[in-house]
């Protein structure tokens, strides 16, 4: 509790206690869910260099790391999938949508000293093991005015300007080794968002889905949220792909495009990449 | 624990009123891009010119149009300090660059030809491929924070331009001027709104051939302009089916047309697999819609000032109008050798309104002679649309 109101707002909450009985019985419980990105067992840091990276085992550094998470639900003893409220805090989640930010702007990183790696919200009193939540803005918010959006997609460099919405996955790489060859590159982005959107009102949601959501889904069985931490391991998501080649004529990296630097990537994000359906995620877990 | 519940919740009722309020204090007042509604600004037009719709929640004001044009005109707009959104778009050229495709402050370069600005106004979607972008408060943010490709690399530097902007004194004037609901904030909100504002006044409707068509001064062009017009009217070259009307171009908003137009044609520039493939990285309107039969589908540019806005096509890719009349004369380009290489004529996805057609030497020297006259030469000059820094006794600039 950082912000100053908030920390009065417990003073003044503490008093009220003094007379609690006064007030319902609360029907809810917050809860924090704890996630860390990682490069295999490392940390996944701005500053750090990593080695022996995807398909060339190429050195990597990041320039950016950033991810928006919703749909967060946890599993009920009976196997239900109850939804978490977000409690929206002005800087890193709304009620719709939170935002991961593991990158502190130093070393090479863009964006800003600042990180989260936590989502927090409340749930109706209970017991939960398990957990499931989705990478991606809801469509009902990813279209939107994005110099007036509130927080956390008021971040210009999470916005696609170009597709009208946001980069709901946003990983930037510096990329070094491999073979060389006409294909050679230093960089690697993975920037993933909705795209083949429809016509809608303006600023606002298309009337319909888009019909390339990207938005993929994670579901992790067992999950305690008082001990459990969600792990999202970049070695694994790059383990297929050769960060050191972009595909002539196409986005540096992935971006979502009809591109075959996507192809593994996709798969192991778990989302369906040109018709062919995910054979399962392969960097998401729980730990 | 009950307590600290309590606790929690007041808290959180709290936080939730302070970031209401931070909300409002930020941007509360200006209002998200929405309806299209005439505008009342004055942009100085002749009489039979329709007035440009605006979004209702952004009206022109000559303070907005002010400052939207020392920042069109401000390299402090850019990561590096090194380019505008004049760099791309001179007023000399039309507001164009001459270049084919242009560089970006990385190096990177766009994936097409930098548009003219003239009359955007009038167009309901922008650029030659996204439509998607509505309005032009919208498509600043793609020069301003695009990243595929870098163009002015904008992208989460809001801390620092607000630092460069606020440093500028003419701002500290002008953006309370332009802006007082949010007492002169600067933002990218502000800064999109200005911006565009500024280019919704640069219209262009005072060539020679305007004067001829619109005002009865016949005097205002040569009879091979006036033959030349027949031409391109004609169903013989069929060049008017996609460039007609106020923009020539059949993709149009104003008031007289308040539903607006929007076309995007395959003019068979390409043919790379027999099948209508475009190269991978300009497939056209494709790429935003995912349709396969929207593979090569551009939005015809407006013809206006078209003899000042070369290398012509979406990617630069021909060099003269002489080289435009070749391609649509053969009814599509062949291409015949390279990675390019393929007969554009065949593309199966072309317009049918581009089956070719031949020219006499004289009548290719008229159809010339219409599309020079479509120059307007008091536009490219027009005092309001310069550098205003180059004017300003601003020491920085």
């Amino acid at each position: 509790m950082k912000h100053p109101v908030a920390r009065g707002a417990i003073l003044v909450a503490t008093l009220f206690g003094t007379i609690s009985p006064l007030c319902a019985k609360p029907r809810t419980q917050p809860v924090e869910i704890r996630f860390d990105a990682r490069v295999g067992d490392e940390p996944a840091r701005c500053g750090q260099a990593y080695s022996n990276i995807g398909s060339a085992r190429a050195g990597m550094q990041f320039q950016d790391m950033r991810i928006y998470v919703s749909a967060v639900k946890l599993i009920d003893a009976q196997g239900r999938e109850v939804p978490v409220t977000l409690t929206p805090d002005g800087q890193w989640q709304s009620d719709q949508v939170a935002l991961l930010d593991f990158e502190d702007r130093t070393g090479n990183c863009n964006g800003n000293p600042s990180t989260n790696m936590v989502v927090r919200g409340t749930v109706p009193k209970g017991a939960y093991n398990g957990l499931v939540f989705e990478i991606g803005v809801p469509q009902a918010v990813n279209h939107q005015d994005p110099t007036l959006a509130a927080a956390p997609l008021n971040v210009t460099g999470l916005t696609w300007p170009w597709r009208v919405g946001y980069k709901f996955t946003t990983i930037d790489l510096e990329t070094s080794g491999g073979a060389g060859g006409a294909n050679a590159a230093t960089g690697f982005s993975i920037h993933i968002g909705s795209t083949d959107c429809g016509d809608g009102p303006l600023m606002k949601a298309p009337s319909a889905p888009c019909k390339i959501s990207n938005r993929s889904s994670y579901r992790l069985d067992g999950f305690n949220p008082a001990s459990s931490k969600v792990v999202l391991d970049f070695a694994a998501l790059l383990a297929g792909t050769d960060i050191t080649v972009n595909a002539p004529r196409t986005a540096s990296g992935c971006m979502s495009g009809p591109d075959p630097d996507c192809v593994a990537i996709f798969d192991r994000l778990g989302l369906t990449f040109d018709g062919k359906p995910s054979t399962g995620q392969k960097w998401v877990r729980a730990e | 624990m009950r307590t600290a519940t309590i606790a929690l919740l007041l808290s959180g009722l709290l936080l939730a009123f302070s970031v209401a309020h931070a909300g409002q204090r930020q941007g509360g007042a200006l209002q998200p891009i929405d309806a299209m509604v005439p505008s009342k600004y004055d942009f100085g037009l002749p009489a039979w010119t329709p007035r440009p719709l605006e979004p209702a929640s952004n009206p022109t004001t000559p303070a907005k149009v002010e400052l939207g044009r020392y920042l069109f005109y401000d390299t402090r707009l850019s990561r590096d300090g090194s380019k505008s959104c004049a760099s791309c778009h001179e007023q000399a050229r039309a507001f164009t660059d001459g270049l084919a495709r242009s560089a970006g402050v990385t190096g990177d370069l766009t994936h097409r030809n930098a548009m003219s600005l003239a009359n955007v106004a009038y167009f309901p979607v922008l650029t030659w491929s996204n439509p998607l972008l509505k309005h032009l408060e919208q498509q600043a943010l793609v020069p301003l924070l695009g990243q595929e490709p870098v163009e002015l690399g904008l992208a989460g530097m809001d801390e620092d331009v607000n630092r460069r902007l606020s440093e500028e004194p003419l701002y500290q004037r002008l953006f309370p001027k332009a802006f007082p609901e949010v007492r002169g904030q600067m933002s990218m909100a502000t800064i999109v709104r200005a911006l565009s504002a500024f280019e919704r006044t640069i219209i262009s409707v005072r060539s020679p051939y305007d004067r001829y068509r619109y005002e009865g001064d016949v005097g205002a062009v040569s009879d091979a302009v006036i033959r030349g017009e027949a031409l391109f009217f004609s169903e013989r070259a069929e060049c008017h089916h996609c460039h007609n009307g106020l923009n020539f171009a059949d993709t149009v908003l104003h008031e007289r047309n308040r539903a607006g137009e929007i076309a995007f044609h395959n003019t068979g520039l390409y043919n790379l697999d027999g099948k209508g493939a475009y190269p991978a990285d300009n497939s056209g309107i494709m790429e935003i819609t995912g349709r396969p039969d929207d593979m090569g589908r551009f939005r015809a540019p407006s013809l206006r000032n078209v003899a000042v806005t070369a290398p012509y096509m979406h990617d630069g890719s021909i060099e003269t109008l002489d080289g435009v009349l070749d391609h649509y004369a053969a009814g599509g380009r062949t291409i015949k050798t390279g990675a390019y290489a393929g007969v554009g004529h065949d593309n199966p996805l072309k317009s049918s309104f581009v089956p070719g057609f031949t020219l006499t030497v004289g009548e290719r020297a008229d159809l010339l002679a219409f599309l020079n006259a479509l120059t307007d030469e008091q536009f490219l000059h027009d005092p309001r649309f310069s550098n205003p820094w180059l004017a300003a006794k601003d020491k920085h600039r």
